[in-house]
């Protein structure tokens, strides 16, 4: 007897439609990587950010928010306490990217996101920002039963609900849009000088007068990235044209790398989220490379 | 459109209703809460719905407030310094990063660079400046300091038309703060 297939409308589909749970797997394993380099890059500051020794008073960053004061710096203020803290989110990283205990461990780590961008909001960097708001989306996605280490591999399809990844797509798209949004209205991107300025100013890998040389250049340059950034989210969420939108975004934020010094991680971050748009083929890709390579 | 659920091994997340609508209405929840957020902030829809996305971004962490250059950045180079003055008259030269009152890096410490320029011409930032400058106070006390005296010398880039007058890529601006009474040095 044959059973019949649920049948969804697209706006079900939207958000129950069955997606592959190596893509949450994938997106899973990356952020857990990119939050461990974050970890490691905020290391040497724990002490001055997050403890009652440092530079940022606690009284002013609960003052700041509106309702609820949600990092737990507030209870782990002193030195030691503050670098076992780190230490222990560094545990539950590990455990979130190997799949052990995972979603007990996406918890700590979105506790982790949310109790150092609290605890100091002048230290923020968008790539903070970014992996929080990821942290939650996974701590709320399926998390499957397959791709955890000790499981047998590669792991066998299953599908789930991709309301998780629908999100996590929205939220890349408003990542992009908002920051071009805001941009609107700003005389040195809509003149184009921004990428000069840039060019010149700390962040700079080559910073100089020779900026100045090629002020065309720099125009077309702050105009193709407004152009980049409003296209890509299209390119991406589209089945059709996601390989040309991650290949043009991977592009983009590997050029930022290359212009740009200290905010390699944003890159990093913004190239992990891309993970988002897979679809099941390309998961089947890499499983079926997995396969020849463990035969 | 109607799309087929295939090929699903498990699809135990199917026949589960009440699973079902709480995955659709939380994605419609969350999804509408994104997207509001690119409504600009005084916008109906935006001041509508602030009293029920303030606590919600504050809860989930999700807060949409993404100005990655939203204007240009100017600061071309910034250094801290700091001035001690102990008890028997002797000044040293510290920097004012806490807790050890370390000196300021440059170019590698973009967190301090962040840190420190929001804490000095952030819009609500008042309060961390204030916070700063008393935790500086209470570690200098401890170290049987009696004045201190911060000094932030930023490099701030000028306008391309005054730079291609006469080819000087930045001004440089300073930023001091210390003990209320006397600065160390002061006589």
């Amino acid at each position: 007897m044959s059973k019949k297939k649920p049948e969804m409308s697209s706006f079900e589909g939207l958000w129950l439609g069955p997606v592959d749970e190596g893509v949450y797997a994938l997106v899973r394993i990356f952020f857990s990587v990119v939050a461990f380099f974050c970890l490691c890059e905020l290391w040497p500051y724990r002490a001055a950010f997050y403890s009652s020794a440092g530079m940022i008073d606690q009284r002013a960053a609960v003052g700041a928010v509106h309702y609820f004061y949600p990092s737990l710096f507030g209870i782990f203020y002193s030195e030691p306490a503050v670098t076992g803290y780190f230490i222990f989110s560094a545990v539950a990283i590990i455990f979130l990217a190997i799949g052990c205990l995972p979603r007990l461990a996406a918890f700590f780590v979105f506790a982790w996101f949310m109790s150092c961008s609290f605890r100091a909001p002048v230290a923020n960097s968008g790539w903070d920002l970014t992996l929080r708001c990821f942290a939650f989306l996974i701590l709320v996605s399926p998390l499957g039963k397959s791709w955890k280490v000790g499981l047998p591999w590669p792991p066998p399809f299953r599908s789930v609900p991709n309301y998780g990844i629908t999100l996590m797509r929205l939220q890349v798209l408003v990542i992009y849009w908002q920051t071009d949004i805001g941009r609107m209205h700003d005389p040195w991107w809509k003149n184009g000088d921004f990428f000069g300025y840039f060019l010149l100013s700390q962040f700079s890998r080559w910073p100089g007068l020779w900026v100045l040389d090629h002020l065309f250049l720099m125009h077309l340059i702050t105009w193709a990235t407004t152009g980049v950034e409003l296209l890509l989210p299209l390119l991406l969420w589209f089945r059709r044209t996601r390989w040309v939108g991650i290949t043009l975004g991977c592009c983009f934020h590997l050029a930022i790398i290359v212009v740009a010094r200290n905010i390699g991680l944003f890159s990093l971050t913004m190239m992990m989220t891309y993970l988002s748009f897979l679809r099941d083929e390309d998961v089947r890709w890499v499983r079926t490379r997995m396969a020849k390579n463990e035969a | 459109m109607k799309s087929s659920v295939g090929n699903s091994e498990s699809p135990d997340w199917l026949r589960s209703r009440p699973l079902r609508w709480m995955a659709v209405v939380f994605g419609c929840f969350h999804g509408s809460m994104l997207l509001v957020s690119l409504a600009p902030f005084y916008s109906p829809p935006h001041s509508t719905l602030l009293p029920v996305l303030t606590p919600y971004h504050e809860l989930t962490g999700t807060r949409q407030d993404w100005d990655m250059f939203q204007t240009i950045p100017e600061t071309f180079s910034m250094s801290a310094r700091m001035k001690m003055e102990s008890a028997d008259g002797t000044i040293s030269l510290v920097g004012p990063i806490l807790p050890d009152l370390e000196t300021f890096q440059t170019p590698k410490s973009i967190r301090y660079f962040c840190a420190i320029s929001r804490i000095l011409h952030g819009r609500n930032e008042l309060n961390y400046r204030k916070g700063w400058d008393r935790l500086i106070a209470r570690k200098v006390e401890d170290m049987g300091g009696v004045s201190y005296e911060v000094e932030i010398e930023e490099q701030l880039t000028r306008n391309f038309f005054y730079i291609k007058r006469d080819g000087q890529l930045t001004k440089t601006f300073y930023t001091r703060f210390g003990s209320p009474s006397r600065s160390p040095g002061d006589e």
